[in-house]
């Protein structure tokens, strides 16, 4: 019988294909799997109904998403100097965001970002109301 | 007919041609598993509203997606205002201790006040004070 068996000897390297395999499943499964975008919190308080009847409290009332407020039933752009000097002038108080139905959320996170970048204290969400002229 | 062997010098050549492509894709590789974060998947897609906030989400969390067609997923399972209240009933009685739980919403920035609103209501029948609502780094608009 004649059996060609190569010498067991020679020592054969291993190779580098089924390394190179795994490595690019694992790669693949990381790209795919993994995200980059950070996530970050904003506290949300609600009052009690019984704290939202209270007198000290200052109710800003956003009548649209374009940042329209009314605060003590005057008329002010969030980004306006005079809704900080109003808030400041009642300093201590509970301030409480109403929101018109159809105001986006996104347009409570600016303001509530806004407040709290000029230091204003104690926002809370309070109510939403129903503005027929207060559209998106 | 005369048949060349491959030598086993050029086989070994090619391997080695090889390595410098292993090395980019092991770098690449310990990129993603350092600099990425692995996240469940839900299946939604959600705009979350951006904030200038660095504040971090809480440790001990329970987590409520509200699209912005105001349909609320909470444990897997898509549920009304009503039965929200009563899901969060029945977790808050399972865990029992709850002192430290905060509850975090994943909230559509298109999503309309009136629908937050009712979502946050529910929540606080049920019970619970403490709530983050998510965000993601950038310049709101």
């Amino acid at each position: 019988m004649l059996l060609s068996l190569s010498s067991p000897s020679k020592s054969k390297a291993i190779s580098l294909t089924p390394l190179i395999d795994v490595v690019f499943i694992l790669l693949l499964f990381f790209m795919l799997s993994s995200s980059f975008n950070r996530w970050f919190a904003i506290d949300v308080s609600m009052p009690m109904q019984a704290k939202t009847e209270q007198n000290d409290s200052v109710r800003i009332r956003i009548l649209n998403s374009q940042g329209q407020l009314s605060v003590n039933n005057e008329l002010v752009h969030f980004k306006d100097e005079k809704l900080i000097n109003l808030l400041q002038q009642q300093a201590g108080s509970v301030v409480l965001i109403d929101a018109e139905n159809k105001v986006s959320t996104q347009t409570l996170v600016s303001l509530m970002d806004h407040l709290e970048t000029q230091g204003i204290q104690g926002v809370s969400l309070g109510n939403t109301f129903d503005e027929p002229g207060g559209s998106l | 007919m005369n048949f060349v062997r491959p030598e086993i010098k050029k086989a070994s050549n090619n391997e080695d041609n090889l390595i410098p492509l292993i090395n980019v894709v092991f770098l690449m590789l310990i990129f993603f598993m350092v600099a990425g974060v692995i996240r469940e998947t839900d299946g939604t897609h959600i705009h979350h509203p951006s904030s200038i906030t660095t504040k971090s989400l809480a440790k001990e969390i329970v987590t409520i997606v509200v699209n912005n067609d105001e349909s609320i997923l909470f444990d897997d399972l898509l549920l009304n205002h009503e039965s929200l209240t009563s899901q969060l009933k029945q977790m808050l009685m399972e865990k029992g201790n709850v002192a430290d739980l905060y509850l975090v919403l994943r909230v559509d920035s298109s999503l309309q006040a009136k629908g937050l609103h009712k979502v946050l209501k529910s929540i606080r029948e049920a019970g619970l004070l403490k709530v983050q609502l998510l965000t993601e780094p950038g310049v709101a608009a």
